[in-house]
């Protein structure tokens, strides 16, 4: 291939990129600039698509930022409040996630007991229930246990996960047993080796887990609802959903709020975006 | 020395893990019932937006006040009530009140959920003395083999809403004999489309209609039943053990329904060049009306608090919808039930009957929360129908109110309407006939409805 034609080719292919990642922004764009309207504005149709992403009074058509917008949301919401609740929960979920599960992962890849296999087999089929089927037992357990509208109802069910012990297993089979055999010789405990030799040899699979455990944490809906019924312990999802009635919705408000709350997630992801990447790759997992 | 070293550790470990559980479990404990001063606490899932906040942030005080010695307990549901209310009731810890529509009613009365409310009523003299003064119709929805399981405390009454501004726009320049009045009693099915023909509109001279004489709903029940109804036909028979939308009434109902995008042009259809329009206004029939592109809507009446605040641009008012062989239109309600679980159904009561109450209907009518039940709130200048408040017809609700039905209630309904709609959806994108789909959807309905066989 000649050099013009590899200039063409990137040319092209750059071009293809640019394209498809405009319109994975598209939504993300419009839902800034519907951020920004005015609530009736929301409604109106503009003269063109490209229009419509600029917020206008709905009677004069003058453009007209509402900035107000991601101030009122505080006003009506105790959006700070949620903020606080969905970060403890989720980073407490996110520790105690990855406590748990590299400690069986590592049990689970390198000791030696009977019926582990079998064990681990048993605990992998857990990932074949669906969360509706657990989820009416879980809550007779977190009611009988007085547990309601408090912060281990939200964060003790989800410390415990099966896809997370089989995601670092997976990635724990995968490293030398040399540096375990010449730590053991050294009098090293297995739970210093998990510490000292394993967990750092880890780093991008446990980014990985945390990543996903963060995400699916932070975005969680369905269990937190469940759980609370008094508003200073909604976490962020379940309290964005006041702004929703039967017949209404406060979709500028909404907006605002939804942009707001990306933020810790968005720095998590730039933090850790590199790592991700690796320990897909190295995990061979693909997703949840 | 290194096996007891390890058993050592072993045991530290567990002995640290039992503290933790130990102290997770003593203070992972939620608050006990908390002390209410010797009152009788009730609980009450609360959900619906705003409004509905802003309105028990005033009821339940005022309900505390009249009933001292009842303490009610606010159970914030924001969102997916229903599938919070069945889990708490399966798991034994169900709420003592639950707001209720009727649609849903049958699947919980099937599971025995809820406590029959007459013997409550009977002994209640108070409410017995204004009994006459709530409307008859509010409570069929409730009612199952003449036991009552629920009250409604609030009505959802339709109306056509118009768009006066396009009204009045296109009266300025049609000629004499082209002008169209709004909506009113007077018309029938045709002259709905006469004038929804009239009011399609290419307004910006580019090509495409931008603005359109109506918009259809899709194919729910609370769409099918009054288009059925005005045809003479039920959905289902008596006993809702067979659909009868093979029928050639119902044929020719949804052939009417479905010829407005298709045939007539007048609605917005949901594929080809018009899907685009209706795409690109976010969400559904309201967000085009709202966006002044739509002259006539049918729809509830639920819709009016919403239009108060978001429409600026233009005009609007309600009229009667426009009648077929017979007069119909659509009709519910939102009430309130006993869970069959409550050890305080007394307490419950009182709360509902105060719901019901001039004074607590007056305090969901300040809050915009529904159409009262009771019929002095309704008819009078002072309350319901105050001029001040849009739309400016309010009456207009009350007359539909003496024609309007409920949709059937069916313990499976959502998968019935689904099973329904999954059919006809064909027949409304044009795609296959309306006499295949409907029979299609019938024998699809007729075999759910062999799960409401008692």
């Amino acid at each position: 291939m000649t050099r013009y034609e590899s200039s063409v080719g990137r040319v092209i292919l750059l071009l293809v990129l640019v394209a498809f990642a405009v319109t994975m922004m598209i939504p993300f764009l419009w839902s800034i600039a519907t951020s920004l309207k005015d609530p009736a504005a929301v409604y109106v149709q503009a003269s063109s698509f490209i229009q419509n992403f600029i917020p206008r009074d709905p009677k004069t058509r003058e453009v007209s930022i509402q900035w107000h917008n991601y101030v009122d949301v505080w006003r009506k919401l105790p959006l700070g409040r949620f903020y606080f609740v969905s970060l403890v929960v989720a980073v407490v979920t996110t520790f105690g996630r990855v406590f748990t599960s590299s400690l069986a992962a590592y049990a689970f890849a390198r000791l030696e007991f009977p019926g582990r296999d079998k064990l681990f087999l048993l605990y992998l089929a857990t990932l074949m229930i669906p969360g509706e089927v657990t989820m009416i037992p879980t809550f007779i357990i977190v009611g009988k246990l007085h547990w309601m509208n408090s912060y281990w109802a939200l964060i003790l069910p989800g410390m415990f996960t099966a896809f997370g012990t089989f995601m670092l297993r997976q990635f724990f089979l995968t490293l030398p047993k040399d540096l375990e055999d010449a730590a053991l010789i050294d009098g090293c405990s297995r739970l210093g080796i998990w510490w000292r030799i394993i967990l750092p040899l880890s780093v991008p699979a446990l980014v990985t887990l945390v990543i996903f455990t963060f995400l699916g944490s932070w975005n969680s809906f369905m269990w937190p609802l469940i759980v609370t019924d008094t508003t200073d312990m909604m976490t962020i999802p379940v309290g964005l959903a006041k702004l929703k009635g039967d017949y209404s919705q406060e979709i500028a408000l909404m907006l605002s709020a939804s942009i707001q709350v990306l933020i810790p997630v968005f720095i998590l992801f730039v933090a850790c975006q590199k790592r991700i990447t690796e320990g897909i790759v190295m995990s061979g997992f693909g997703g949840i | 020395m290194r096996t007891e070293t390890s058993w050592r550790k072993c045991l530290c470990l567990l002995a640290a893990s039992v503290l933790v559980l130990v102290v997770c479990l003593v203070t992972g404990c939620g608050s006990k019932e908390e002390d209410a001063g010797g009152r009788t606490i009730i609980t009450l899932p609360t959900t619906g937006g705003d409004r509905m906040e802003k309105m028990y942030a005033e009821m339940i005080p005022a309900f505390e006040k009249a009933h001292p010695d009842v303490k009610v307990k606010r159970m914030d549901v924001p969102g997916s009530y229903y599938i919070k209310l069945q889990i708490m009731i399966a798991a034994g810890s169900a709420p003592d009140l639950a707001p209720m529509m009727t649609m849903r009613l049958p699947m919980f009365l099937y599971r025995n959920a809820f406590l029959p409310l007459n013997d409550l009523m009977q002994a209640d003299n108070e409410f017995q003395a204004r009994k006459s003064d709530i409307y008859e119709k509010t409570w069929s929805g409730f009612e199952k083999d003449g036991k009552l399981y629920g009250l409604a405390y609030s009505q959802n009454l339709y109306a056509v809403y118009y768009n006066k501004t396009i009204f009045d726009t296109y009266n300025k320049t049609a000629p004499e004999g082209e002008k169209v009045e709004y909506p009113n009693s007077t018309w029938d099915l045709d002259k709905f489309v006469e004038v929804a023909k009239k009011l399609t509109l290419d307004t910006d001279g580019d090509g495409r209609i931008d603005q359109y004489g109506t918009i259809s709903s899709g194919t729910p029940f609370y769409v099918t039943c009054p288009i059925l109804r005005r045809f003479g036909l039920e959905l289902f028979n008596p006993e809702k053990t067979k659909c009868n939308l093979d029928r050639p009434e119902a044929i020719e109902a949804m052939q009417w329904y479905f010829d407005l995008p298709l045939k007539y042009h007048v609605a917005p259809s949901p594929v080809g060049p018009d899907a685009r329009s209706v795409g690109a206004v976010a969400g559904g029939p309201q967000e085009m009306f709202m966006a002044g592109r739509v002259a006539m809507w049918e729809a509830e009446s639920e819709w009016r608090f919403e239009f108060n605040k978001k429409i600026k641009s233009f005009e609007w008012d309600i009229g009667e919808p426009p009648h077929g062989r017979f007069k119909a239109a659509g009709f519910e309600c939102f009430g309130m039930s006993i869970t069959a679980s409550s050890k305080h159904p007394k307490e419950a009561w009182k709360f509902i009957g105060f719901l019901t109450s001039p004074e607590g209907q007056k305090i969901l009518l300040k809050h915009e929360i529904g159409i009262p039940v009771l019929k002095s709130l309704c008819q009078s200048p002072e309350y319901f129908l105050n001029p001040k408040d849009l739309p400016a017809h309010k009456e207009v609700y009350l007359k539909t109110l003496e024609y309007g039905e409920d949709i059937p209630s069916l313990r499976n309904f959502q998968e019935v309407e689904s099973a329904i709609s999954d059919q006809l959806d064909w027949a409304r994108i044009g795609k296959k006939p309306t006499e295949e789909c409907c029979k299609a959807a019938a024998r699809e309905a007729d075999k759910l409805l062999e799960e409401n066989k008692d």
